[in-house]
C-alpha cells in the first residue's frame, strides 16, 4: 500500500527476543496452579512447540504474501475487511502494550518504589515509549539490537556470578504429578508469546529471510528459558515458586567478593527491554491503522494509544491486572488463538479466493 | 514529532524525575535501618519484634567528636502478626523502616519450639526482605541476642553475621539462610536446621557471642540439637564442607593425637531402593593436609605411618556420618541432612508410593558410608627435629 522503511533480520531477531524475554523475566506464578519446579523444564519444550504451532498462519503469509502485513492482505479481499483487520490488532496491540505496563507497574511497586506511588513511573515510561514510536522501526530496531547486547552482558554476568549456589538438591523429580502440569504450563508460556502477532506486521517490513530467524528465536528463546529455570531453581528451589517475580528472586543470589546486590543490573536491563517492548507496540498499532485510515494521523494513534493505556493504567489498573492475572487458561488461549490462528486464516483464505478469482477471470 | 514538543519533553522528563526526591521520609537518614530482627511470641498469640537497628547520625559522623549514641539501637515492639509488630516501630521512632539491609533473623527458644510457620510468611512476601538474609535460634528468647551490645561502634548484627560465616572454615559452624529454611521447612522429604547462637555477658557489661549448637526441627518445630560431631556430620553430608575446616583424630597404632586439616571434599549421594527398602550410599573423598601431629616421642612421618593416618581418618568419617545420621533417624524421626530430597528426586516412584508414610520409614533407612582420605601435604614439625 504504501513504501516504509525496513529492517534487517538481527534486528528483527533482537526486537522480538527482547520483548519476549521480559515477558520471560516478569514471569510469575500468582493465579497459577503449583507444579513441581523441574517440570518448568519439560514446559519450555511443549511451549516451543505449541508457539510453532501458533506461528502456522505467519508461516504461511511469508510464503504466500511475503511482502505484506495483513492489512495489505485483507485490502486483496476487501478494504472494509482491512480497516476492520486493523483496528482488531491495534487493538491487541494496545492490550499487550498494557499488560506490559501492568506487570512493569506490579514490578515497580512491589520490588523497587514499594514504598511510594509508582504512577509517576508509568507516566515516564508512557511518554518516553511514545517518544520512541514516533522515530520508526529503525529507531526501534537499532535500540533493540544495543539492549539486547546490555540484556546479554547483565544476563551472563548475574549466572556467572550466582553459579556457586546452583544445588541439585533444590531440583524436584519430572512429572512428579503427571505430563498435564508441564503441558498446561507451556500453553500458558505459549499464550504470552505476542511476539506471533507482532511478526504478521513486521514481516513485510524486514529486509533478508525472516522466517529463518525466527526459527532461530523460537530455539535461542528456549535456551534461554532453559538457562534461566536451570539457574532460579538450582539456585533458589521450591522458594522461588513462593515469590512473585522468581527470576528476580534468582538475580538476588547473585555477588562476586565484597560486591553484592547485582538484582539492580536486571531491574535496570528490566526497564529498558519493557520501554522498547511498549514502543514497538505503540509504533506496530500506528502503522496499521494508518494504512486503513487517515494516514497524517500516525503520531496522533501513537499519542492516543499511550493516553488509552495511561488512563486504563492509572484510572483501574488494579482492576485490569486482577483481570489479567484470574482469567483462566482456556480464556487466555481463546483469545490468544483468535489473534494467531482465527483471524489470520480468515483473513489469508478470504485474499487467497479473492486472488485466484482475479486469476481466473484475466485468464 | 515536532521539534517544540521535543524540545518541552526533556525538561518535562526531567520535572518528574527530580520530584521523586520530594518524599522528604524516604531519605535515609529518616530511615529505620534495621540490622537484625527477634521474633518471639507472647501472651495471647501476639508477638515480640526486636530490631537492631542503625543510628543513621553515629554511622554517618563516626568521628564527629560529640555524642551521638551507640552505631546500633534497639527497639522492642508488639503487634498480633510480625508486621504489624514493626509497622508500630514508627510509634517510638517515627522513621520507615527499611529492611533490605537486614542481616540476620532471629527466632526465640520457645517460639522454634512452638513453631515458626506463622512467621515465615512476612519475610517470604515482603520483597524488602532479601532471600539470603541469614536465619538463627536464639539460645534464649530472640530479644536477648538482638537487643545485646558488642561496645558503642560495633554493629553486633555484623559480628553474628561473620560467626555464621566462619562456616567457610570451620566444620563445627553452619549457617542458614532464609531461602533454603523456607524450602527445608515446605518439603516433606526434609527437615529444617537453623543455628543457635548465644549472646553471653563478658566482662565489663558488653555481650559476646558464639554459636552454641545447630536445631533441628520437625516441620516447623525444633526438636532437638546437634552438637560438633553431628554438625560436622551436616555439614558433610549437605555437601558445604569448603577448604580449611579441620577435625582431629587418634592414630592408635602410634598413639598420637592428630588434627587434619581440609584442602578438598567432594561428596557423592546415591539414593538406592533394596529390599524395598531406601538406601544412601555415600562416597566422601577427602584431601586434607596434617596440620599437628602431638606425637610422645619424636619420629620421622613413615609411610606406614601416614596409611594409619588415612586408616583412622576414614573411619572417623565413615563412624559420625553412621552414627549422626542413625541417630537423627531412628531416635527423632528427622532428615536435617536433606537425604530424602536427594531421593525423592532419583527414586520418585518408590517416593511417591511412600510419602504418607517417609517419616516411619527413616528408622530403616541404611546409610553406607564409604570415605577415603588422601593426606596432601605432611608439612614439618617436632618429629624431624
Amino acid at each position: 500500500m504504501n513504501k516504509t522503511s525496513k529492517i534487517s533480520v538481527w534486528q528483527l531477531f533482537s526486537v522480538i527476543l527482547l520483548s519476549r524475554l521480559l515477558t520471560l523475566l516478569t514471569y510469575t506464578t500468582f493465579g497459577l496452579e503449583r507444579m513441581h519446579n523441574a517440570d518448568f523444564f519439560a514446559s519450555v519444550l511443549f511451549c516451543t512447540t505449541f508457539v510453532a504451532l501458533f506461528s502456522i498462519m505467519v508461516f504461511i503469509q511469508s510464503k504466500l504474501f511475503p511482502e505484506k502485513d495483513m492489512t495489505d492482505i485483507a485490502y486483496i479481499a476487501s478494504p472494509l475487511l482491512s480497516k476492520g483487520v486493523s483496528v482488531c490488532y491495534a487493538f491487541y496491540f494496545i492490550f499487550a502494550a498494557l499488560t506490559t505496563l501492568v506487570r512493569l507497574e506490579l514490578f515497580v511497586s512491589s520490588i523497587v518504589f514499594p514504598d511510594t506511588d509508582s504512577t509517576l513511573f508509568a507516566v515516564i515510561c508512557i511518554i518516553a515509549a511514545c517518544y520512541a514510536a514516533t522515530l520508526g522501526i529503525e529507531g526501534i530496531g537499532r535500540a533493540s539490537v544495543l539492549s539486547l547486547a546490555i540484556f546479554n552482558a547483565a544476563f551472563l554476568f548475574i549466572v556467572l556470578t550466582m553459579a556457586d549456589k546452583i544445588d541439585f538438591v533444590n531440583f524436584s523429580p519430572i512429572f512428579f504429578d503427571g505430563i498435564t502440569p508441564s503441558l498446561k504450563a507451556g500453553l500458558n508460556s505459549a499464550t504470552r508469546t505476542v511476539e506471533v502477532v507482532m511478526l504478521t506486521a513486521l514481516l513485510p517490513k524486514t529486509k533478508g529471510k525472516p522466517m529463518r530467524i525466527y526459527t532461530t528465536w523460537l530455539l535461542v528463546f528456549a535456551v534461554y528459558k532453559l538457562i534461566l529455570f536451570f539457574c532460579t531453581f538450582g539456585g533458589l528451589g521450591d522458594y522461588a515458586l513462593t515469590q512473585l517475580f522468581p527470576v528476580y528472586a534468582m538475580s538476588v543470589l547473585s555477588e562476586v567478593g565484597v560486591f553484592r546486590r547485582f538484582d539492580v543490573l536486571l531491574t535496570g536491563v528490566w526497564i529498558l527491554s519493557a520501554f522498547i517492548k511498549i514502543s514497538l507496540l505503540f509504533y506496530l498499532q500506528a502503522e496499521l491503522l494508518q494504512k486503513s485510515f487517515k494516514k497524517s494521523w500516525r503520531t496522533g494513534y501513537i499519542l492516543i494509544a499511550g493516553a488509552l493505556v495511561l488512563i486504563v493504567q492509572i484510572g483501574m489498573g488494579g482492576t485490569f491486572a486482577d483481570y489479567f492475572f484470574s482469567t483462566t487458561l482456556l480464556t487466555r488461549t481463546l483469545f490468544y488463538a483468535a489473534f494467531t490462528l482465527v483471524l489470520p486464516g480468515v483473513v489469508l483464505l478470504a485474499a487467497y479466493r479473492k486472488g485466484k478469482k482475479r486469476h481466473e477471470k484475466t485468464a | 514529532m515536532k521539534k517544540p514538543l521535543k524540545l518541552l519533553l526533556l525538561p518535562i522528563l526531567l520535572v518528574f524525575l527530580f520530584s521523586s526526591c520530594s518524599y522528604s521520609t524516604h531519605e535515609l537518614k529518616n530511615r529505620l535501618i534495621i540490622q537484625a530482627i527477634g521474633v518471639d511470641t507472647i501472651e495471647n498469640g501476639r508477638v515480640q519484634v526486636t530490631l537492631q537497628t542503625l543510628n543513621t547520625e553515629m554511622a554517618g559522623n563516626p568521628n564527629s567528636g560529640a555524642d551521638l549514641g551507640n552505631v546500633i539501637n534497639s527497639l522492642t515492639t508488639e503487634g498480633s502478626t510480625v508486621a504489624e509488630a514493626i509497622s508500630n516501630a514508627a510509634k517510638q521512632v517515627g522513621k520507615l523502616p527499611m529492611l533490605s539491609q537486614n542481616r540476620l533473623i532471629v527466632f526465640g527458644r520457645d517460639t522454634a519450639k512452638a513453631g515458626i510457620q506463622p512467621y515465615l510468611d512476612y519475610f517470604v512476601r515482603d520483597a524488602q526482605n532479601r532471600a539470603t538474609v541469614y536465619v538463627a535460634v536464639s539460645d534464649t528468647s530472640a530479644k536477648d541476642l538482638v537487643s545485646a551490645e558488642l561496645g558503642e561502634s560495633v554493629v553486633a548484627a555484623s559480628s553474628l553475621e561473620d560467626i555464621l560465616q566462619a562456616m567457610q572454615f570451620n566444620l563445627n559452624i553452619v549457617n542458614q539462610e532464609l531461602y533454603m529454611l523456607v524450602n527445608q521447612v515446605e518439603t516433606d522429604a526434609a527437615d529444617a536446621y537453623m543455628p543457635v547462637l548465644k549472646a553471653e555477658q563478658g566482662e565489663g557489661g558488653e555481650s559476646k557471642f558464639k554459636l552454641q549448637s545447630v536445631a533441628v526441627f520437625d516441620e516447623d518445630k525444633m526438636l532437638y540439637e546437634l552438637q560438633d560431631e553431628g554438625v560436622i556430620a551436616l555439614q558433610i553430608l549437605t555437601n558445604q564442607v569448603e577448604s580449611g575446616g579441620a577435625f582431629s583424630i587418634y592414630n592408635t597404632k602410634y598413639q598420637s593425637n592428630m588434627t587434619l586439616q581440609i584442602e578438598k571434599c567432594r561428596v557423592r549421594i546415591r539414593p538406592l531402593v533394596e529390599n524395598d527398602q531406601p538406601v544412601f550410599d555415600v562416597r566422601i573423598r577427602i584431601n586434607a593436609d596434617i596440620a599437628e601431629n602431638q606425637t610422645e616421642q619424636p619420629f620421622s612421618v613413615t609411610e606406614d605411618y601416614l596409611n594409619e593416618t588415612k586408616k583412622s581418618a576414614e573411619a572417623y568419617i565413615n563412624n559420625l556420618i553412621t552414627e549422626n545420621t542413625k541417630q537423627s533417624f531412628t531416635k527423632f524421626q528427622t532428615d536435617p541432612f536433606c537425604l530424602g530430597m536427594r531421593f525423592k528426586r532419583k527414586q520418585a516412584k518408590f517416593y511417591k508410593t511412600h510419602i504418607e508414610n517417609w517419616k516411619e520409614m527413616l528408622p530403616n533407612v541404611k546409610v553406607r558410608v564409604h570415605t577415603e582420605v588422601e593426606i596432601e601435604r605432611v608439612g614439618n614439625g617436632v618429629e624431624n627435629i
